[in-house]
């Protein structure tokens, strides 16, 4: 566990105003975090990953993109030891996640905030219990420092005063935002967000948006984004993947999607459908009505 | 020779028959053997599947007993206090109101058969032994089943559903240690104090019963019953209602934990651990009863044995 105890220490100077990495290989001087080396994952028929391979350098934003169903929520938590591959190997910098038990997973999984879709917040439990849920697991704070934390916290993601609501209470930007909140709470090295803006409006979702920037500028992380939001996609990625059929087609920066000729990326960059995906859609020719049975 | 010919002429369609069912059973033959080995094969892997569930519940009885003794945690000692409160208190109304009726029915059906052989001021005896032996911890167990039971796998299966089981595995917390071991211990520890509240509810309602409709003296009421009740009997009681807890709150998080998708799963998993723990409960009380029984005539053997 070495190399997760150094890389909090290593920690390079601040990211130059958000602007993209500029080559899509590893240079020498900046290890990667995370690395996945040909993954295979099926549950059941359906194959999720034919031979994936992705590498996420430190303090670098990486954003997957992709259609729904393409697995990238699944990759999410093949990082985090959710899930294990069929085959192939997950790296968090030496150590092998896919081969770690469950004790091992844990020391890996205090470094790695996760943001879950729905927020995934305890709702039996205020949105200050859910925040010191993992200070209070992980940390021996007393119960005055874990009250500071968790306004401090709040007041990053901007819901200072919210402590004593319930998770049920919260609209869905919020409950996001809490959710980060309760993300950093232990200041990881690495953020997983699994489709941050989904299910919110333009501006909350901007406000999630200029969030992950934030984060990534205060607290250094490293930054894996899953999203199908081609504009929040472009606004917070050093590097864009796209996933499709179980593999990585395309990896650049955001002017090399714009730019692109597959066609694949290009359709769904532009939010268009196939021909062949549409062919299901079309209704059959109605049968020409007899003239006989036509009314005057 | 002539004779032997027409005899097995006579014979032939006989013989023909034969022929047709022996070339029938080749042609079936190997559709009712499949149809056996696919049967066998049904059986088999339904066995194995039975295994699997059985040897994962165990292991995760070992993995919150692992957790009780290591230590639970900040966030799960914070919790049992809650869960005792659910479990508990908010538990009390429906046991007191099912053990008082238990016991006023108690009273109304045995009445007439000790009157009837002149024994009507031994009713106390009998209903507050059955009360406390075995009615007072099971009815209370049953109610908790139902009540406490239920709503843990409903819990923890919509947490799973909407992935703060995950949350919390990516919080690097232990479900078990921070979800099941609370509720497990909450279980343990307020099954006997339900115990009581039903059991108290029960002697009061046959009391009620006996002496102010039926006519029983109140005094040869109490008597009979403290001549009948020991210390032992009044604690295997208790000692009961502890496993039955834990058979409550181990099956309601397992079948949670384990729930299917989306509300059907939940509302499955709910069922299953309702009647698993219905089940579980009966049975172990009978086997209970025995080794309590057993134990009894260890430590007391001039007492008549209820296998002699």
């Amino acid at each position: 566990m070495s190399a997760i105890a150094k890389s909090s220490a290593d920690q390079p100077a601040a990211r130059d105003g958000g602007s993209p990495s500029p080559a899509p290989g590893p240079p020498p001087e900046r290890s990667a975090v995370i690395r996945l080396v040909d993954i295979y994952k099926s549950f059941g028929p359906v194959k999720v990953f034919t031979g994936l391979n992705l590498a996420v350098r430190q303090r670098e934003s990486v954003v997957i993109l992709g259609p729904s169903g393409t697995g990238k929520s699944v990759l999410l938590k093949h990082i985090i030891g959710l899930l294990r591959p069929d085959s192939g190997a997950v790296y968090y910098f030496q150590e092998r996640v896919d081969d770690c038990d469950e004790r091992e997973l844990e020391e890996i999984r205090r470094h790695i905030g996760f943001l879950f879709q729905g927020g995934a917040l305890f709702d039996s439990l205020s949105v200050y219990e859910n925040i010191a849920f993992p200070l209070r697991e992980h940390t021996r704070l007393k119960e005055r420092d874990i009250r500071d934390r968790v306004a401090g916290k709040l007041a990053m993601v901007g819901l200072d005063g919210t402590q004593s609501l319930m998770p049920a209470e919260l609209s869905g930007g919020m409950r996001k935002r809490v959710a980060l909140a309760r993300a950093i709470a232990l200041d990881p090295d690495v953020m997983l967000y699994d489709e941050p803006t989904t299910g919110l409006d333009p501006i909350r979702a901007d406000v999630i948006n200029e969030l992950i920037l934030k984060l990534n500028d205060e607290l250094h992380v490293t930054s894996v984004v899953v999203t199908h939001d081609i504009n929040s996609a472009y606004k917070v990625a050093d590097r864009l993947v796209m996933l499709w059929e179980g593999k990585v087609i395309m990896e650049g920066k955001a002017d090399d999607f714009r730019r692109t000729t597959n066609d694949e990326v290009r359709r769904f960059i532009q939010g268009r459908a196939s021909a062949a995906e549409l062919e299901g859609l079309r209704r059959p020719e109605p049968p020409p009505i007899p003239e006989s049975m036509e009314t005057p | 020779m002539a004779c032997r010919w027409v005899r097995l002429r006579n014979r032939l369609p006989t013989l023909d028959s034969a022929a047709r069912v022996a070339y029938k059973l080749v042609e079936y033959a190997p559709g009712i053997w499949v149809s056996n080995v696919n049967f066998v094969e049904r059986l088999g892997k339904q066995a194995i599947l039975l295994i699997e569930a059985l040897g994962n519940y165990v292991r995760f009885i070992f993995s919150i007993c692992y957790w009780m003794l290591r230590g639970p945690g900040r966030f799960a000692r914070q919790q049992l206090f809650i869960q005792m409160f659910e479990v508990g208190t908010l538990s009390i109304p429906v046991v007191m109101i099912t053990g008082a009726f238990i016991g006023a029915v108690m009273a109304i059906e045995t009445f007439p058969q000790f009157k009837a052989i002149g024994l009507d001021s031994h009713i106390g005896s009998i209903i507050n032994l059955t009360v406390i032996k075995q009615i007072g911890p099971v009815l209370t167990s049953v109610m908790l089943a139902g009540r406490v039971g239920g709503a843990l796998t409903a819990e923890l299966g919509t947490m799973r559903v909407t992935e703060q089981i995950d949350a919390l595995r990516a919080m690097a917390a232990n479900p078990i240690r921070s979800l099941a071991v609370p509720r497990f211990a909450a279980c343990i520890l307020m099954m006997p104090v339900m115990t009581i509240f039903s059991d108290a509810m029960g002697m009061a309602g046959g009391w009620v019963l006996s002496v102010h409709i039926l006519g029983v003296d109140s005094t040869e009421y109490w008597k009979y019953t403290r001549d009948s009740l020991e210390f032992y009997t009044i604690g295997t009681g208790f000692l009961k209602t502890m496993f039955f807890g834990g058979a409550i709150a181990s099956i309601g998080c397992y079948k949670g934990f384990n729930a299917g998708s989306g509300a059907q799963g939940v509302g499955k998993a709910c069922t299953e651990a309702f009647v698993t723990s219905f089940v579980v409960i009966l049975v172990m009380n009978f086997f209970l009863a025995m080794l309590m029984n057993s134990i009894y005539q260890v430590l007391w053997p001039s007492q008549p044995s209820m296998f002699a």
